[in-house]
């Protein structure tokens, strides 16, 4: 059904985008729970910039990276420098460009979990003796629990489809870069290849009808869970 | 021992200042909606920190602003019953009333899960999830979610707001099996002073974020407390009684107070499973469903004519009330031409007709629950199963 290439291809895709979504995930609910349930100077900016690759075009997105993370770039370097640590064009920043374009999605679905909950269950939770971290993991975490799995779903999604950042961050070398996005661009410019591409096409659209579904369904629960 | 020394607190523009000390296994919090009820409870919780003052409970100190003393709201050792229950929606109702087992040493645990259970009669929701539970049910959970946090102190605010009539009695007697069966002392914040009067007379009455008043009800009535908030006509005479016997003739249940026998109606669903000799009953009849007559008479059809002693005459704004002791005080409503014809003074002897059916009763006491009493010790138990 697939070809070698398009097999190493998938597969590069789908660890890609298992790996930002386990990485994803875990910062998304701190940042989550911070923007829910805590009040401080700069909330709005540390929004918007968590925002900022949601509505800038990812090519912006990952020349920023660049910028910030490349062999010359302001915090690339000094990591060059003091730890041979390159950032760009490797697997590394495909996966850098992938948490980055998705973070904002599941920041914004987990936070409205948290912002869902009453937070009286938290002084319910403290009189019957939890103490702050307890009531955040025996009371917040599960309660927002379908929210998380609906952002879990979003950040897959989003890895899969991830084009302008990985190009401009991590480059389109096959077998260490590039995706089916970038393949099916590739093979585009090709005569010939549109079998190839109508192939990954129909893949990358199963798959995202899939992951939307599931959040979908995720955040009904949402709200059915709280109430 | 619950004390609040010169507490002040402030939320927006609202001051706060509460000074009062109560030692009642129960006690009342009484008043208008925003008089700072909830405020006192989450000053006590530790969910509020106050501006200033002194708390103690039972000698320990909870908050002390000159020692900057503040007792984290988990190690305060209280149980509360949010007016919303507040149960965790996430988790069975077993796991909920065992969501604080993680914190509680096991040496401390004296009120256990299975006592709850039967106490509250929740083993037939233990499964169930908390959307699935009623008003009631959902209550009785977060009661026993409470108890078993293992508290020295019980905070149950509005416990009935979310119940009806016919369950607030309900949850009335299952507060009174928890203070007598646990003696963890409560504090109850009610806006329907009727429902407080079941459970105890022990009020302390909040107006403005001040305490206005701290003592038993029929005391605020007799020494003619001014608030507007203590009308003898929503009070309610509460008496405890023991079971003698049960008269098949007239159907009535034959039971002693002070060497006062009353006579009370067999209608009251608490009294139809079987009872024994000796039973406690905790009975309340109402200020106006008190007749009064000056001689003992055959010619009636009321069941109980309790003679007794008139003890004070209270002139309210618009009714009349006297006091009579018939062993135990009773507040009895009357009119100024009742007062007139029966030339009622201080001093007068006088029998009060009541018929049996007015009695309400709040509470059965189960046998654990009772003080042990003379009748039992002779072992003359006898049992009775009554149909209504």
């Amino acid at each position: 059904m697939f070809s070698s290439d398009e097999i190493t291809v998938i597969i590069l895709t789908l660890k890609v985008a298992c790996l930002s979504t386990l990485l994803t995930i875990p910062l998304a609910i701190w940042l989550g729970w911070i923007l829910a349930t805590k009040n401080f100077f700069g909330k709005l900016i540390v929004e918007g910039l968590i925002s900022i690759p949601l509505v800038a075009p990812p090519v912006v997105t990952g020349y920023l990276l660049l910028v910030l993370l490349g062999k010359n770039g302001i915090l690339g370097h000094w990591l060059f420098t003091t730890f041979g640590i390159q950032l760009a064009f490797n697997f590394i920043a495909l996966l850098i460009a992938s948490m980055v374009v998705s973070l904002p999605l599941a920041v914004r679905n987990i936070k409205s979990s948290f912002e869902l909950i009453d937070p009286d269950f938290a002084k319910a939770s403290g009189s019957l003796g939890a103490s702050k971290i307890s009531t955040f993991f025996r009371i917040y975490l599960p309660m927002a629990f379908p929210g998380i799995l609906s952002g879990a779903v979003l950040v897959f999604a989003r890895s899969l489809g991830e084009f302008g950042a990985t190009i401009s961050f991590a480059g389109n070398i096959f077998g260490k870069t590039q995706t089916i996005a970038l393949m099916v661009y590739s093979n585009m410019q090709i005569p010939g290849k549109e079998i190839q591409v109508t192939r990954l096409v129909v893949f990358s659209v199963v798959i995202s009808l899939i992951a939307i579904i599931a959040s979908e369904y995720l955040n009904k629960k949402k709200k059915y869970l709280i109430k | 021992m619950i004390e609040f020394k010169s507490v002040k607190y402030s939320l927006g523009n609202k001051q706060f200042d509460y000074d009062f000390a109560t030692n009642s296994s129960i006690t009342g919090i009484y008043g208008p909606s925003g008089a700072g009820k909830t405020t006192l409870f989450n000053l006590l919780s530790g969910l509020y920190i106050p501006e200033s003052g002194e708390i103690n409970l039972n000698k320990i100190q909870l908050f002390n602003s000159n020692e900057k003393k503040n007792l984290p709201s988990k190690r305060r050792n209280i149980g509360y019953v949010f007016q919303e229950n507040l149960l965790f929606p996430h988790l069975s109702v077993q796991k909920n009333l065992t969501f604080s087992e993680l914190y509680i040493k096991k040496k401390k645990k004296n009120i256990q899960l299975q006592d709850v259970i039967e106490l509250l009669d929740l083993e037939s929701l233990l499964n169930q999830m908390p959307r699935q539970l009623s008003g009631g049910e959902r209550q009785r959970v977060a009661i026993g979610r409470a108890l078993l946090s293992q508290p020295s102190l019980l905070l149950l605010d509005e416990p009935f707001s979310n119940v009806d009539c016919s369950k607030r009695k309900q949850i009335i007697s299952y507060l009174l099996s928890i203070n007598h069966h646990f003696k963890v002392p409560m504090l109850i914040i009610s806006h329907h002073l009727e429902d407080i009067l079941k459970l105890t007379h022990q009020i302390i009455l909040v107006e403005n974020g001040k305490i206005t008043a701290t003592d038993h009800v029929f005391n605020l009535i007799k020494n003619g407390e001014k608030s507007n908030l203590i009308r003898p006509k929503k009070y309610q005479n509460t008496l405890f009684a023991y079971f003698n016997d049960f008269d098949k003739k007239d159907n009535v249940f034959i039971l002693t107070t002070n060497n006062t026998q009353v006579k009370i109606s067999t209608q009251s669903k608490l009294l139809t499973k079987g009872i024994t000799k000796g039973t406690k009953i905790q009975l309340c009849i109402k200020p106006d469903d008190i007749a009064l007559s000056l001689d003992y008479t055959e010619e009636t059809s009321l069941q109980n004519q309790l003679q007794g002693k008139v003890t004070q005459i209270i002139e309210n704004t618009n009714n009349l009330y006297c006091v009579v002791d018939c062993g135990f005080e009773v507040l009895v409503e009357i009119s100024q031409a009742i007062r007139e014809k029966l030339l009622l003074h201080k001093g007068q002897s006088i029998y009060c007709l009541i018929n049996a059916k007015y009695f309400n009763v709040v509470h059965v006491f189960s046998n654990t629950e009772e003080e042990k009493l003379p009748e039992q010790s002779e072992k003359k138990s006898k049992r009775f199963s009554i149909h209504s």
